[in-house]
């Protein structure tokens, strides 16, 4: 097999790689679940691409550059790297201010306790406190870190893939519990809302009633 | 000129598509000037970049304004310098389209896309390598010494933008997390960001060749850099 035809079968087997991890879980490690069906179509077409190409072509005056064989690498992370768990990209950028609402904020939903997002949580703390004031709240993310007095737990919003992810934080006050808990565990906080955490920074605090594992998400993103 | 810029502005998306689509420009007798102007316009002035940028930027339409007018104003002033010479020719395109007399139009676009897909994709590779080491290597907290200064965090962000090569859909979001930096700080991230960095780099080199992409880069780094502290200062 020539080099341009090797060339052509890694492009086809990426493709189809790609299209296998849109269609599966593991896409949601990379980048948000709505783009799938955009993933799914781009990974088609790219197979297609290269098995027509590869079975069209016959071995001859193309020029193969040595830069083509590059793209094994990616191929090789996809098949052989396990995707990260869901904390393990938030390292690289501490919690930051949320933006300011587009306009005053809707009152909570209905429901006692009232889910909400912990972005959500985070913007309103910050911006309309009085909106969470007086109400059970229910929150879903992942445990950040242990301490003495309760848990930091943190959800990962990415605008368009996994590069940009931007971890909130919320402080569940609980103490003596931090240890029934790992880190990286998905759990869902029930508490009430009590000003903004003194230790970290932007992560409001709540006292937590109730502190439940529960099962990952389908979509890890706010 | 102006007018290739403006049809950048129609290529939804971020940065990595813009290259190669300058590329076939180029390929087809389009002069350096306009393909440049076109490639800069289009990751700057798109709609999708702009709405992301509306939303990281509520109830500031004055942000996503500067950052059209500023994108456009750099692309077309980079590419006056590239129609003027300055950076001197891009590599003729080394992809030899073997069919290309053969069949309609259909036909020859099949007959080139494999070749342009293993090149960006390999070039795409170069650049993600850089930008994930950097991401992961590079302390953000670092950065805060200098936040405060009003020229160096201006140029701190510029230069974070070039090495982190984020989209450029989602870099108003890493913009504004940058607190405690100056609006002109986080503006010139989101301009110089969609304009170079190190991917785009590489792909361009890929493309155009090392020496005019080099050439390129230096130039839309420092115009982009003057362009979006000027406009936030006017506008922000």
């Amino acid at each position: 097999m020539s080099s341009a035809r090797g060339q052509l079968a890694i492009l086809a087997a990426y493709g189809i790689v790609l299209a296998r991890i849109a269609l599966s879980t593991r896409l949601v490690a990379y980048v948000r679940p709505a783009t799938r069906p955009l993933i799914l179509v781009a990974g088609v077409a790219v197979a297609l691409v290269g098995i027509c190409a590869f079975t069209t072509s016959r071995t001859e005056h193309t020029s193969v550059r040595s830069l083509g064989w590059l793209p094994i690498a990616p191929l090789l992370v996809l098949l052989l790297v396990p995707p990260p768990g869901a904390g393990a990209l938030a390292g690289a950028r501490p919690p930051a201010r949320p933006g300011p609402p587009s306009g005053s904020m809707p009152p909570l939903p209905d429901g006692n306790p009232a889910r909400v997002d912990l972005s959500e949580v985070v913007q309103r703390a910050i911006w309309e406190p009085g909106t969470l004031a007086r109400r059970q709240l229910r929150v879903v993310g992942y445990v950040v870190a242990r301490e003495p007095t309760g848990l930091v737990v943190g959800r990962l919003s990415i605008t368009c893939c996994a590069a940009d992810a931007q971890q909130d934080e919320i402080t569940a006050r609980r103490t003596g519990t931090a240890g029934s808990y790992a880190a990286g565990q998905w759990v869902a906080v029930t508490g009430r809302f009590a000003g903004m955490s003194a230790a970290h920074r932007f992560a409001p605090e709540l006292i937590a009633s109730r502190i439940a594992v529960v099962a990952p998400p389908t979509d890890p993103y706010d | 000129m102006p007018l290739y810029g403006l049809a950048g502005a129609a290529v939804p998306g971020c940065e990595c598509g813009s290259v190669p689509a300058a590329a076939a420009l180029t390929a087809r007798g389009v002069g350096s000037g306009p393909a440049v102007a076109f490639m800069l316009a289009g990751p700057s002035t798109n709609p999708v970049v702009l709405a992301a940028t509306a939303a990281a930027f509520p109830g500031q339409p004055a942000v996503v304004a500067a950052r059209f007018a500023a994108g456009l104003l750099v692309a077309v002033s980079v590419g006056l310098l590239a129609a003027g010479g300055v950076l001197g020719r891009p590599r003729a395109p080394a992809a030899p389209h073997v069919h290309a007399a053969a069949g309609g139009r259909v036909r020859r676009a099949a007959t080139a896309a494999p070749h342009h897909l293993v090149r960006a994709l390999a070039l795409l590779v170069v650049g993600a390598v850089a930008a994930a080491t950097i991401t992961v290597f590079v302390p953000q907290h670092a950065l805060a010494g200098v936040a405060r200064h009003s020229v160096w965090s201006v140029v701190a962000l510029a230069g974070l933008a070039v090495l982190l090569c984020t989209c450029s859909q989602a870099d108003a979001f890493v913009a504004r997390s940058f607190v405690g930096f100056s609006a002109t700080a986080q503006f010139a991230y989101m301009i110089v960001g969609s304009a170079v960095d190190l991917k785009l780099v590489a792909m361009q080199a890929g493309a155009f060749g090392s020496r005019f992409a080099a050439r390129l880069s230096a130039v839309t780094v420092l115009l982009a850099l003057v362009v979006a502290s000027a406009t936030a200062t006017v506008l922000l």
